[in-house]
């Protein structure tokens, strides 16, 4: 597109004719034409405007509504996914250095995992997988009470324990689980 | 002193500023006061806190949780987070003597209780042989530091209580 304005302005510095261009006399000896991309009108704004090509109008759509077309087609688990992470990461920095399980788990981050609802236990056991964590109080309240990890001594038995769980019920695939 | 030898002033601090591991650098953030006083002793482990680590324990993790299964909460002690409870919990290893002197006394192992505004416990302490004293930073590091000041007027709160016992072997 750079290309056609500079061509179209050294044909009017060609023409020689001030009448007809659309540039100051003065704009004539720079070497950047004055040219103004209108992508809401997909023109350029020339005296004689030309329409930018399918593509480049199709690949400006896209970038505009690209979070909303990944909904549509259905990723919501990309999208949970991120929100997931994002979550976690706010709550492991904020309660790192607490001793407090109550207060580790009232974190409103926490809490906000916890509302994701079921589509957030696949996304816990996935990072329990990586490294232990506080993450049994979440899963207790999105299973309604499961206890797979009843018995289980400290926190290695009992996320070994979800994570057998997890694998039995798909959540992980076989040979996630330790 | 002039203009030049303060800017070189400033480039000899530097240089012979302690490298911080990033484990202590995120100490740092939250504690400034270790800034010089303290050394990291253990990596990250979520597996024990601080009131276990005080008392020796590293595969545990104490809460008085009584719904999840993985953690763990002596039995005949109340189920509460609170001094008087965790107070008991030191009695059984010992802990009963109470003590107003933070200075290291030969022959003796001593507690810090960190408490907050809200009379809450936030943190334990326990001092070791060399008279430092040693902390597990919540589910981060363990780290050894010259004194209690460091850790108190911050997220952790003050000090309030401190208990003490002959340390093992002593007469």
């Amino acid at each position: 597109m750079q290309g056609l304005a500079t061509c179209r302005v050294l044909q009017m510095e060609e023409q020689n004719s001030p009448e007809e261009s659309v540039y100051p006399r003065d704009w004539i000896s720079h070497k950047k034409p004055r040219v103004r991309f209108d992508l809401a009108g997909y023109t350029l704004s020339t005296p004689e405007p030309q329409p930018l090509p399918d593509v480049i109008r199709y690949i400006h759509a896209l970038s505009e509504k690209q979070v909303t077309l990944l909904e549509r087609i259905g990723q919501y688990s990309h999208a949970d996914e991120i929100k997931f992470e994002r979550l976690a990461e706010e709550w492991e920095r904020a309660t790192i250095f607490l001793s407090s399980l109550t207060k580790i788990v009232l974190h409103p981050a926490y809490q906000r995992i916890i509302g994701m609802g079921p589509a957030a236990i696949p996304l816990i056991l996935r990072e329990m997988k990586k490294k232990p964590g506080h993450w049994l109080w979440a899963l207790d309240a999105l299973t309604n009470g499961e206890s797979p990890a009843s018995g289980s001594q400290n926190l290695m038995e009992a996320t070994e324990a979800w994570l057998r769980w997890g694998e039995s019920r798909g959540y992980l695939n076989t040979g996630e689980a330790r | 002193m002039g203009r030049i030898s303060r800017l070189f002033k400033h480039r000899r601090s530097a240089m012979n500023a302690r490298q911080y591991l990033p484990d202590e650098l995120l100490a740092l953030s939250l504690f400034p006061n270790l800034d010089g006083v303290f050394r990291k002793t253990s990596e990250f482990d979520p597996l024990y806190n601080c009131l276990a680590w005080a008392l020796g324990i590293t595969w545990a993790w104490f809460s008085h949780e009584t719904r999840l299964a993985g953690y763990y909460w002596p039995a005949g002690v109340p189920r509460e987070w609170t001094v008087p409870a965790i107070q008991k919990i030191f009695a059984f290893h010992g802990y009963v003597e109470e003590t107003a002197n933070r200075d290291f006394e030969p022959g003796f192992e001593k507690i810090a209780f960190f408490v907050d505004s809200n009379n809450e416990p936030q943190h334990f302490a326990k001092q070791i042989a060399n008279g430092k004293w040693s902390s597990k930073l919540g589910q981060h590091i363990d780290i050894e530091h010259e004194n209690l000041e460091c850790l108190e007027n911050g997220d952790y709160g003050n000090v309030t209580l401190l208990l003490k016992r002959k340390a093992a072997g002593s007469i």
